[in-house]
């Protein structure tokens, strides 16, 4: 009898449901190892692994035998083979595979996927502890290999990838000269194929192929998978033979092979056997039923605002709006219209007395959400930096960028490091790229010939000293309170203080569940539309109220009620809201400039 | 039986399937006729000549010969594709003359099959399909320079000398398995002699899915595609093609590296290769093997992407109403004949295409019009006259124009969204541009080339520079771009409608203002519209209501609150089978458009000239198009009177009354509120009552436009006249009392006839006290002086308001 730490491709073959029954009820899903959490070299080939992340790039089918004839020319023995859930076969020496009869092809679909950008330290360090084997690393179990050298090797390849390249490409250079080959010599660095969105990030990645094509994935979904490793060394692209282009006029360059066939201990493969597309990927948040959900939401709530509402030195109303930030996600899209965005522009910071109060701020929200990423709006960042993903036609594959990033991540952008300067044409792209994803929520993947907009559903929050040169959905000037704004380093490590590791899940936890809360409104909502003929009656060419407004009010009062534990909308709170755009407006028409 | 003599008889089994077809297909070759000619046998001749070898054959043709054929060609076509070429080389063979047939020895002759019905997905390519005859469209993402390809090798082996002929090639390097001397047993050292071996030019491309192939949420995937002989570089990367060919495995190059020339890489490496057969390399020494075998795509035919009918493209201009029937299965086409029968078209198909939007209906169904187009037509000359309608919405901002423009280029799958802030004429009609890697000069396309065939959505096209407003003139109406700049001279075409949004001057519509007054936009420019929508947002409760109720159920998630009565394939299916229509007018239907002209010009030349808006050909031209546009709709072949109406009421819809809106006098209004009928959010009959009932006014207190311009013109200029006259009678100008103007009114109406009946008299009284309180509290042109305080009047308060004195506002100029 197998249990899942020694289930192999062969035995799992044979009996596929009854496993995967098997799999579902398992009581303790962390006992098959995370490779996001244990280094990939202590996970034996051919052994059932998981894997968490987003699925960064889809490339073309592939090709496979599912079952096919071996022939042992020593003993004349004729033996049925599968290549399911497997990258090579393992065939003795002097076997040969029959490729003319009884071979039954089939394709799996392969995927990249990437560990969760912008995932928070917090959320990390959570699951290393909830996944992270112990076992693995006492005893580097080298029964399972294939044989030694193969250990020995993988291990090389990892821990001196980036020396073992540089040795490679050496060599390399020489060959090419000789042989005079007119391709670039491949220099690829580890970043390169990794691919991961965002910037000096430490990410892994992972080749997936899936053979049970039902789930439809999309890109940018997180996803969970499980499935049997394949470590093989030999899987490296930088180990394929070269060809005679005389011959055999090759399709792929040097520099694509390689990208797609990273070396195994960088970017291992798993065959999935079983994806779970997640919703989510906080590791405090059990799915529970709804009423629960809610139920904790009212103190959570008390907790956020206490805290947002110090930080930002004692203005509540910013406070309540970015907690609604912090809540709010995309829930309808169609036709034109996405509802449910909303990006906040808090504005007036107090940049010139507390120059990096914006990361300060960050810094605490990070402790919050779980995915986030904090991007300095700097003509710098803007002219170099790649925002938005590129089809690169040499590697073919899908060079990620910035705004590549699964939903409900955070993007703060911090516009008080905006300097005067130059914007070159990447820097208008980027910018524009940026006022897309705020007004749309829509990125534009830039496939050379064409561009193709993909659903994004990520929150902006900008932070600005004026109103923002980005348009958004809300924006609030803030208003310190004098006495807070000279105390605000005190402030900073108060909250600290307040906001301990059991506040903060709470909170944590609050913040995960309201997104995935279902909420609805009732049919009869009388009052909303009898306020809105009266403020259309109220309406003149200073003040105009239009149908966007509506809008903007609903949205606002969906995360007005949701913030407050309720799944539907009350007059009661439907008042809130509306006081609440009320004082935001007077606010942003008497703005004065800052004097801070 | 000696080895060599195996070998040869294992590769001479004879596929006896294949042997018959080959035989099937010659007959055809030498049989078929069209038109009394065998249809082959010229293109067959060309073949004689050493630099052609592939042969054009018409799927159809075969299907028409013989169905069976067709069906194992189709089921089987990668296993007799040898035997198809033989087949031709045989025909070709039995046309040369005895002379040439030496020459012809080791002639290669290549099938290439077109017109093959089916097409489908690069997606749908799985493994069920290799060895099948299929279509493909795809993006030509990367081109690969040319090679030889080896066919037929001929191998010398290295032991005994002995040569050993015609060894296939199989997209692999192919040594013989054994040397053919019975007494070498050398397996392995062969040496190729190029000389004697037969090559074909052989390129490799990758194509990738196109835009409108992709499910949403997935990245394009990719395909190689193999092009032999004639083939090659017949494509260029970035172009649409469509491939004819089979889904063929090819042994992943990459993992199957040959003897002799082996990866340099690591020493590791190095010595896991020795001895090693069929490229098994490094580790797999150890008992590991790589399964990965590529599948590629091998093209016998390249044709550049026909417009797709359906999904792909509106524009089937090419097409025949015959052809589209051909192409839709019989559920497609039961639907647009279901369709087609709909009492309740019209109505419909706009809310089937823009179901988030409110209202407006005027607006869509001009848009929906334009999607059908009218009929493109040419003179004798030679000039072409367009059939394409171009619509422009100017509106209050938020009336949901952007809303429009996108969900048109959302629809229609030839569409370009673009805003005319953001694009300069460059980018909207074409910019010649050098060429990074060969310094040439090329010409980049830009959005309204884009759209060619399709429409080209501009939004925000008053903020367009002016100049840039001039260079789109030209595709406006001659539907081309030309181009003159460093070296290039070019006439492109832009045969596209345009759907431009603008924003009134200073952000709100002033109705009190000419459409001119209200858009910064040439006339030339406006003229070219044939349809003009104003969209104002106006408060009024019901339409509030309507608008709070929409939004709030969009907020509830209830999608079922749509009423789309189509979905959008069908919408589109309908749309391009009935763009394949090309309605002619009948005679009645020609007499009504006259005769509305007629109407037209004649308003327009009677009206005091208050509007820039000057009726001339090209708005019968417009009006021809709509109706032309409407036939469509019905897909009916000829124009009716009925569309005709239809047409007009549109046109007089868009442009003449919003340009001389009526004036309602109406007396339970203190206010004087207009209601013109400027398309407004307003669905109500009542609404839309007034718009039908066309000119003739049904109470006496609506004044058409042009009549209360120029009554209050006259007016104002009899109070000037008389200013001036009391200044030069030394007076101080005091103004002229309300009812002076009013009996001074009535007197010219009585000294010019107009008036017989005291009930007359009494009619124009009230109404010309309307006009002159109109003029005083919504106009303000005529300014009634506060008395009181100025001159010890013997008048009563009572009186004075009543009655008070009157002056015209000083900066007021009387427009003529």
């Amino acid at each position: 009898m197998h249990d899942f730490e020694t289930v192999t491709p062969e035995v799992w073959r044979l009996n596929e449901k009854s496993w995967k029954e098997k799999l579902m009820k398992l009581p303790n899903w962390h006992r098959v190892p995370l490779i996001n959490c244990n280094a990939s070299h202590n996970l034996s080939d051919g052994t059932l692994a998981r894997f968490r992340g987003m699925v960064q790039d889809m490339h073309n089918p592939e090709f496979y035998f599912e079952e096919f004839e071996v022939f042992n020319t020593a003993t004349n023995e004729v033996k049925t083979k599968s290549g399911k859930y497997t990258d090579t076969a393992s065939i003795l020496e002097n076997e040969k595979i029959n490729y003319t009869e009884n071979l039954k092809s089939a394709q799996r679909q392969t995927m990249v996927v990437v560990s969760l950008p912008g995932l928070n330290e917090w959320a990390q360090k959570m699951e290393d502890d909830k996944n992270h084997l112990k076992h693995l690393e006492e005893q580097p179990n080298t029964s399972k290999r294939l044989n030694t050298t193969k250990l020995k090797r993988s291990y090389d390849c990892d821990e001196d990838v980036n020396a073992m390249e540089v040795e490679d490409d050496s060599g390399k250079k020489v060959a090419n000269k000789a042989e005079n080959i007119i391709e670039k010599p491949s220099v690829v660095s580890r970043e390169h194929l990794l691919n991961f969105p965002l910037p000096d990030v430490a990410s892994k990645s992972c080749i997936i192929k899936i053979y049970d094509d039902s789930e439809n994935l999309k890109i940018n979904d997180m996803v969970e998978v499980v499935g049997f490793l394949s470590v093989d060394p030999a899987l490296s692209g930088e180990f394929q033979g070269e060809n005679n282009s005389f011959l055999e006029p090759c399709v792929e360059t040097e520099v694509e092979t390689i990208t797609h066939n990273p070396p195994p201990s960088l970017v291992p493969r798993l065959h999935v056997v079983y994806v779970k597309k997640l919703e989510h990927c906080n590791p405090l948040v059990k799915d529970g039923d709804q009423e629960n959900l809610l139920k904790e939401a009212n103190s959570a709530r008390d907790h956020l605002l206490k805290a947002l509402t110090e930080l930002l030195l004692g203005d509540k109303l910013a406070a309540e709006y970015l907690i609604c930030h912090l809540i709010a996600c995309v829930y309808l899209r169609q036709d034109t219209i996405t509802l449910g965005q909303f990006c906040l522009n808090i504005s007036n910071l107090p940049t010139k007395r507390y120059p990096n109060y914006a990361k300060q701020l960050y810094d605490v929200i990070k402790q919050f959400v779980t995915k986030s990423y904090y991007l300095p709006l700097t003509i710098e960042n803007m002219n170099t930096m790649a925002l938005l993903p590129k089809k690169d036609y040499d590697c073919n594959r899908l060079t990620s960028g910035i705004l590549q990033l699964s939903k409900h991540t955070h993007l703060v952008l911090d516009e008080t490091q905006m300097e005067q300067g130059q914007l070159d044409s990447s820097g208008v792209n980027n910018i524009t790229a940026l006022g897309n994803l705020i007004k749309q929520q829509k990125v534009e993947y830039d496939f050379k010939y064409y561009k193709m907009e993909y659903d994004s559903d990520i929150s902006v929050l900008i932070l600005s000293e004026g109103k923002s040169l980005l348009p958004s959905d809300y924006h609030v000037p803030l208003r310190p309170e004098s006495s807070s704004l000279e105390i605000f380093d005190a402030i900073v490590e108060a909250a600290t203080y307040y906001l301990k590791e059991e506040i903060m899940n709470t909170i944590r936890m609050y913040l995960t569940n309201l997104k995935i809360v279902k909420y609805s409104i009732s049919e009869n909502l009388q009052f909303v539309e009898e306020d809105f003929i009266e403020m259309r009656s109220k309406s003149d060419t200073e003040n105009p109220v239009t149908a966007d407004d509506l809008h903007r009010l609903l949205v606002l009062a969906r995360l007005v009620s949701l913030s407050r534990g309720l799944d539907t909308l009350t007059k009661e709170c439907w008042d809130i809201t509306k006081q609440m755009e009320e004082d935001r407006i007077n606010r942003v028409k008497n703005r004065v400039a800052s004097t801070l | 039986m000696d080895v060599a003599d195996t070998y040869a008889t294992q590769s001479q089994v004879k596929d006896e399937v294949g042997v018959r077809c080959q035989k099937l297909f010659q007959d055809f070759l030498e049989d078929f006729k069209e038109d009394h000619e065998l249809k082959y046998e010229k293109p067959a001749k060309e073949l004689l000549k050493p630099e052609l070898s592939t042969l054009e054959v018409s799927f159809d043709d075969v299907e028409k010969y013989n169905q069976n054929l067709a069906t194992t060609i189709i089921e089987e076509y990668y296993r007799i594709y040898p035997f198809l070429n033989q087949a031709i080389l045989n025909y070709v063979l039995s046309l040369a003359e005895s002379g040439m047939k030496k020459d012809l020895q080791g002639k290669e002759c290549y099938i290439s099959f077109v017109d093959v019905p089916t097409r489908h997905k690069v997606r749908e390519l799985t493994t069920t399909k290799i060895g099948t005859l299929i279509r493909i469209s795809g993006q030509i993402v990367r081109t690969h320079p040319v090679h030889p390809e080896l066919v037929l090798g001929t191998f010398v082996c290295l032991d005994c000398q002995t040569v050993i002929k015609n060894v296939e090639q199989q997209f692999k390097y192919t040594i013989p398995t054994i040397c053919r001397n019975p007494v070498c047993a050398n397996r392995r050292r062969f040496m190729l002699d190029a000389d004697k071996s037969v090559f074909v030019d052989f390129q490799k491309i990758r194509i990738q899915e196109t835009q409108a192939e992709l499910p949403r949420g997935c990245i394009p995937r990719s395909l190689e595609v193999i092009l032999r002989a004639e083939a090659v570089e017949s494509v260029q990367a970035g172009d649409r093609y469509d491939f004819t060919g089979t889904l063929i495995v090819v042994p992943d190059v990459g993992s199957l590296s040959m003897p002799g020339a082996k990866a340099e890489l690591t020493i590791r490496t190095r010595q896991a290769n020795e001895g090693q057969m069929e490229g098994i390399k490094g580790l797999k020494a150890l008992g590991v093997r790589e399964l990965h075998y590529k599948t590629a795509f091998l093209a016998c035919s390249v044709q550049a992407t026909s417009r797709r009918f359906g999904t792909a493209d509106l524009a089937t201009d090419d097409l025949t109403t015959e052809d589209m029937r051909k192409q839709m299965t019989d559920k497609e086409w039961d639907k647009v004949y279901e369709m087609s029968r709909d009492r309740n078209l019209y109505n419909n198909l706009i809310a089937s295409l823009f179901p988030s939007i409110h209202g407006n209906n005027e607006v869509k169904r001009g848009v929906l019009l334009m999607l059908f187009g009218g009929v493109a037509k040419t003179t004798i000359e030679g000039t072409t006259l367009r059939g394409d309608i171009n619509v422009c919405i100017v509106g209050d901002p938020s009336t949901a124009k952007s809303q429009l423009l996108k969900q048109v280029s959302e629809i229609a799958p030839r569409a370009v969204y673009t805003s005319g802030k953001a694009s300069s004429a460059a980018g909207l009609t074409a910019a010649v541009v050098k060429d990074e890697e060969s310094f040439d000069f090329v010409i980049e396309a830009g959005a309204l080339m884009l759209a060619d065939n399709g429409v080209c959505c501009i939004d925000e096209f008053d903020k367009m520079d002016p100049g840039d407003q001039v260079a789109i003139h030209e595709a406006m109406e001659q539907q081309t771009i030309s181009i003159a700049k460093a070296g290039v001279r070019a006439t492109l075409n832009a045969r596209t409608s345009i759907l431009a949004a603008a924003n009134p001057i200073g952000g709100r519509y002033d109705r009190a203002k000419s459409l001119q007054q209200n858009v910064a936009l040439s006339a030339p420019i406006m003229s070219r519209f044939d349809l003009f929508f104003i969209l104002i947002d106006e408060t009024s409760e019901m339409v509030d209501y309507a608008i709070a109720r929409r939004i709030v159920d969009l907020h509830c998630n209830k999608e079922e609150t749509y009423d789309c009565v189509y979905s959008r394939e069908d919408l589109l299916r309908y749309i391009a089978f009935a763009r394949s229509f090309k309605p002619i007018i009948t005679e009645e239907a020609g007499k009504v458009l006259v005769e509305y002209y007629t109407v037209l010009r004649s308003r327009d030349g009677s009206g005091s000239g208050s509007g820039s808006w000057r009726i001339t050909v090209r708005q019968l031209e417009s009006m021809v198009r709509l109706a032309e546009a409407l036939a469509k709709m019905h897909c009916s072949g000829q124009v009716s009177t009925q569309h005709v109406h239809e047409a007009y009421r549109l046109l007089n819809k868009s442009i003449i009354r919003v340009e001389q809106p009526d004036i309602h006098l109406e007396e339970e209004d203190p206010q004087y509120e207009p209601n013109m009928d400027v398309d407004n959010d307003t669905q109500t009959t009542a609404a839309s009552d007034q718009v039908n009932g066309d000119s003739a006014p049904k109470k006496k207190l609506t004044l058409s436009f042009e009549e209360y311009k120029s009554l209050s013109n006259m007016l104002v200029v009899f109070m000037r006249k008389e200013e001036a006259e009391a200044e030069t009678r030394g007076e101080e100008s005091a103004g002229m009392r309300k009812s002076a103007v009013v009996s001074w009114y009535l007197e010219q109406l009585v000294t010019q006839g107009q008036i017989e009946t005291e009930d007359d008299l009494l009619e124009r009284k009230t109404l010309v006290e309307k006009v002159i309180d109109r003029l005083m509290y919504h106009d303000q042109v005529i300014i009634p002086l506060s008395t009181a305080g100025l001159k010890a009047t013997p008048r009563s308060d009572q009186e004075v308001e009543d009655d008070p004195l009157l002056v015209v506002h000083p900066n007021y100029v009387v427009d003529t």
